[in-house]
């Protein structure tokens, strides 16, 4: 299945947003995802499918639209 | 000095109808840090009629780089005090109202009842949650934060919008100094002051959405919520 996968997180360390369209075995999970990705089990990320916020056991579907951002709070 | 000389530039852009709207309208700036210095100047240089400026800290020499009020004469006077000083300078238009507190610690909801909306401009999520339980459910806040020169915004409304809490659930606060600079400051800063201008025109553009900004890679960019 495919999954379209849109991170924030590299705005801050690239300035770039990292986006792309992930094929994986039924069952994935947001976790593996994650790692996949190159995210270590400490980052602390907003979790966000098709738009409703999730945490990393959220089982995907096909078609969906993963999205990662960086919980900010500074000001 | 006559307000329609002072305002005449904003009158030309927004008219005299939307001048004379803002001059009744208030606004509870929640930290007068970074983000709060910002969203305060552009208000009261819109001609907003009253702000609470709601802040216990005081001025230390690792905030100069980014929050605009404030000179290195400033250096351990009370930023809410400093803050209502230099705005009072501006235009002499908006009532400025100082509250030296720690939102969390304190009642607050007496002073946003009266309030049109909330700028959270807080720097820790356990600030944040507090002054969202305070806002009434009739009332909007705009929410802004940063990391370097990334930021994100958006607005949130009681029962209408994804909650902070929701948003932020098992997140722990950040210990440390979080690098900022004034780019982002400025940019998210001025941001937050164009939607509180909005929601007070009833015409918000974020409402279960986050705008986010990242100068570095000029991106601008927009991620939707569900509520």
């Amino acid at each position: 299945m495919k999954i379209e996968v849109k991170s924030f997180m590299s705005v801050i360390t690239t300035g770039r947003v990292n986006q792309k369209t992930l094929t994986v075995p039924e069952g994935t999970t947001v976790c593996q995802i994650m790692e996949t990705v190159g995210f270590s089990p400490d980052d602390e990320i907003l979790i966000l499918v098709n738009k409703g916020i999730t945490n990393e056991n959220r089982v995907l579907c096909d078609g969906d639209n993963l999205t990662f951002m960086p919980p900010v709070s500074a000001a | 000095m006559d307000k329609h000389d002072i305002f005449a530039r904003n009158i030309a852009f927004w008219g005299n109808d939307t001048q004379e709207f803002l001059a009744e309208k208030s606004i509870y700036i929640a930290g007068v840090g970074a983000l709060g210095c910002i969203v305060a100047e552009i208000l009261v240089r819109a001609g907003i009629g009253r702000l609470f400026l709601v802040d216990n800290g005081v001025i230390d020499p690792p905030d100069l780089n980014r929050q605009a009020l404030y000179g290195k004469h400033d250096i351990g006077r009370f930023k809410s005090e400093v803050a209502a000083e230099r705005l009072a300078s501006m235009t002499g238009h908006t009532d400025l109202i100082v509250r030296r507190l720690t939102i969390g610690e304190c009642d607050i909801s007496q002073d946003i009842k009266p309030c049109d909306g909330v700028a959270d401009c807080l720097d820790n999520f356990a600030a944040m949650f507090a002054l969202e339980d305070a806002l009434p459910e009739t009332r909007f806040m705009v929410h802004g934060a940063l990391h370097g020169d990334y930021g994100q915004l958006t607005t949130i409304v009681p029962g209408k919008t994804v909650s902070l809490r929701k948003l932020y659930r098992g997140i722990a606060e950040k210990n440390r100094p979080v690098p900022v600079v004034a780019t982002g400051v400025f940019c998210i800063g001025s941001l937050m002051a164009q939607e509180i201008l909005k929601n007070l025109r009833g015409e918000p553009e974020l409402i279960n959405e986050f705008q986010v900004v990242g100068l570095s890679g000029f991106v601008f960019d927009r991620v939707p919520l569900n509520p």
